[in-house]
């Protein structure tokens, strides 16, 4: 054990596990997917620590979305081909335990964040995406345009759209 | 000023967002799964491996307790019969 090797680790977990996990929530929209995500995509940065230490923080980050991508890639064929029904019932209650009442929630609020959950993930993946980044990830246009290849004014505008969209899911006005 | 879509979402995403104690299992997960679970070694992790030598440094009580216990036990199987593991032909 290297204790340079724990601290570039560290370095690289602390600076982009959230914008990660919001990734990897908005492709797939499940919650404990996200996290087994999240951990096989830090694994690999483990075993390739070396390599990243050397590299600068934008190549650190292009690699790391790299990964996160083909992840997600390996799991949409995996599911495809292997999840089981038991499965996506299983994760359907682990999704409906994640949006129980929350303390300090009402009853109106909690029924608005339902369907604020449900409309979410009924969005368009790419505005999905975005949108997560953004309210989960705390990243602005900017960066979001960085992780995903895109330009700033292309995610202004999907960040609009995605709540343009669950404004009018909601039936919230001002969003219009 | 804040509209409703933009409140509900600040409470919908800070409910999403990982808690500290998630970090800290995914970061231990990940050094284990990595062949690193030395370097997640904490304090109480060790001081458990350490309990019976410590239990001896500074258990008088206890181990006088034990000692109680272990006599007191011995006393109630009196009452009870013998009954050997191997029995010998």
């Amino acid at each position: 054990m290297s204790d340079a090797r724990l601290q570039s680790f560290d370095g690289l977990y602390t600076a982009h596990h959230q914008a990660l996990h919001a990734f990897f929530l908005g492709k797939t929209s499940d919650a404990e997917l996200s996290l087994d995500l999240l951990q096989d995509a830090f694994v690999r940065v483990w075993r390739n620590i070396e390599t990243l230490d050397g590299l600068p923080p934008e190549r650190q980050r292009a690699w790391l979305f790299a990964v996160a991508r083909n992840l997600v890639i390996d799991q949409y064929r995996a599911a495809a081909t292997r999840r089981s029904t038991a499965e996506v019932l299983a994760r359907d209650a682990l999704a409906d335990e994640r949006v129980a009442p929350a303390p300090d929630a009402d009853v109106l609020r909690r029924e608005q964040l339902e369907a604020l959950d449900t409309a979410i993930r009924l969005l368009p993946e790419d505005l999905r995406v975005v949108l997560v980044l953004q309210t989960v990830g705390e990243r602005n246009s900017t960066e979001i345009g960085e992780l995903l290849g895109r330009p700033p004014g292309t995610v202004r505008y999907q960040l609009a759209e995605a709540r343009r969209r669950l404004a009018r899911e909601l039936r919230l006005g001002g969003e219009d | 000023m804040p509209d409703e879509l933009s409140e509900l979402l600040t409470f919908w995403a800070a409910r999403q967002r990982l808690t500290e104690v998630q970090i800290a299992d995914i970061r231990a997960s990940v050094l284990a799964a990595s062949g690193e679970a030395a370097t997640t070694l904490d304090a109480d992790w060790l001081w458990s491996l350490l309990r019976p030598v410590t239990d001896l440094l500074e258990g008088v009580g206890t181990s006088r307790a034990l000692r109680l216990g272990y006599l007191g036990s011995a006393a109630d199987d009196d009452a009870v019969p013998f009954t050997p593991y191997l029995r010998l032909a």
